[in-house]
């Protein structure tokens, strides 16, 4: 069990349900607004072993809409609702070698803005389990 | 009778003395976690590591602003520990940085050539890991004063 496929699991589950464009790092494309950026930020690692077993992983998939500036934030709101629907708590993703579980709501952030455009963080937790 | 009632006493202190010690040392741990500077890639960094604060002129680390409700506001890179300092069971605490920068630099932003940047999340990435620094503490106030659990 490893990021990897824990940061695909979730990106794929994202991309299927088609809700707007994505954009993921080090991928360096420009789409039409709205997008959603898409980052995997892994925050915790362990093992309930000392021999290594037992892999526990946990972290958040950063899905940050971005919409042009002018228009009313509620419509990036939407789509944060959408991703939450995707996203209910409870879920249960296999993945080779364990389980990704959302054990919490998505978090929705503080809106800002960015030049031209106005971006919504959005934050799915995940905990993998080997 | 008064010796088990002095034992009692001393024992819930004795507890209560570790939970402070285990709320205040997690709580540092995340912003200090938080506070921890990386070069900034305007500066020359060759790597980009999420979890740590990017430093240039170091004015977003500078502009962290630390509270205790109820108490004064301190501002700075380190005020968070003089603010920890004054926690007692049940206090919240409140820290924010205030740079116009902070919520780019966390949750990333458009280039002027139209790529997108990733975010730092300094903050986010640190707090998520609070139960690991809870865990911790925990396992050195027991090592110290006995088993609290």
């Amino acid at each position: 069990m490893n990021e990897r496929d824990i940061a695909v699991a979730l990106q794929q589950r994202l991309a299927m349900q088609e809700i707007a464009p994505l954009a993921f790092e080090n991928h360096n494309a420009a789409p039409a607004r709205p997008f959603i950026f898409v980052q995997h930020v892994p925050t915790v690692a362990t093992a309930r072993d000392v021999a290594g077993g037992s892999l526990e992983r946990q972290g958040y998939m950063a899905a940050t809409i971005v919409v042009p500036e002018g228009e009313f934030a509620t419509g990036a709101m939407g789509i944060a609702i959408a991703i939450e629907l995707l996203f209910p708590v409870g879920l249960r993703l296999t993945i080779d070698g364990g389980v990704v579980t959302i054990p919490r709501p998505v978090q929705q952030r503080t809106g800002f803005q960015d030049g031209q455009d106005y971006r919504l963080p959005v934050q799915v937790y995940y905990e993998a389990r080997a | 009778m008064g010796t088990f009632a002095a034992d009692v006493r001393a024992l819930v202190q004795k507890r209560a003395d570790a939970l402070r010690y285990v709320a205040m040392q997690s709580i540092q741990d995340v912003v200090e976690a938080a506070q921890q500077p990386q070069l900034g890639i305007t500066k020359g960094a060759a790597s980009f590591v999420v979890g740590k604060i990017p430093v240039a002129e170091g004015e977003l680390r500078a502009s962290l602003r630390a509270q205790l409700l109820g108490g004064a506001a301190a501002t700075g890179a380190e005020s968070y520990g003089a603010v920890i300092a004054g926690y007692e069971i049940g206090g919240n605490f409140i820290f924010e940085w205030t740079a116009p920068h902070a919520l780019p630099m966390e949750h990333g932003f458009t280039a002027r050539n139209g790529s997108q940047v990733p975010g730092r999340h300094f903050v986010g990435a640190n707090a998520a890991r609070f139960s690991e620094f809870v865990n911790a503490r925990v396992a050195e106030a027991n090592a110290m004063m006995g088993d609290i659990q």
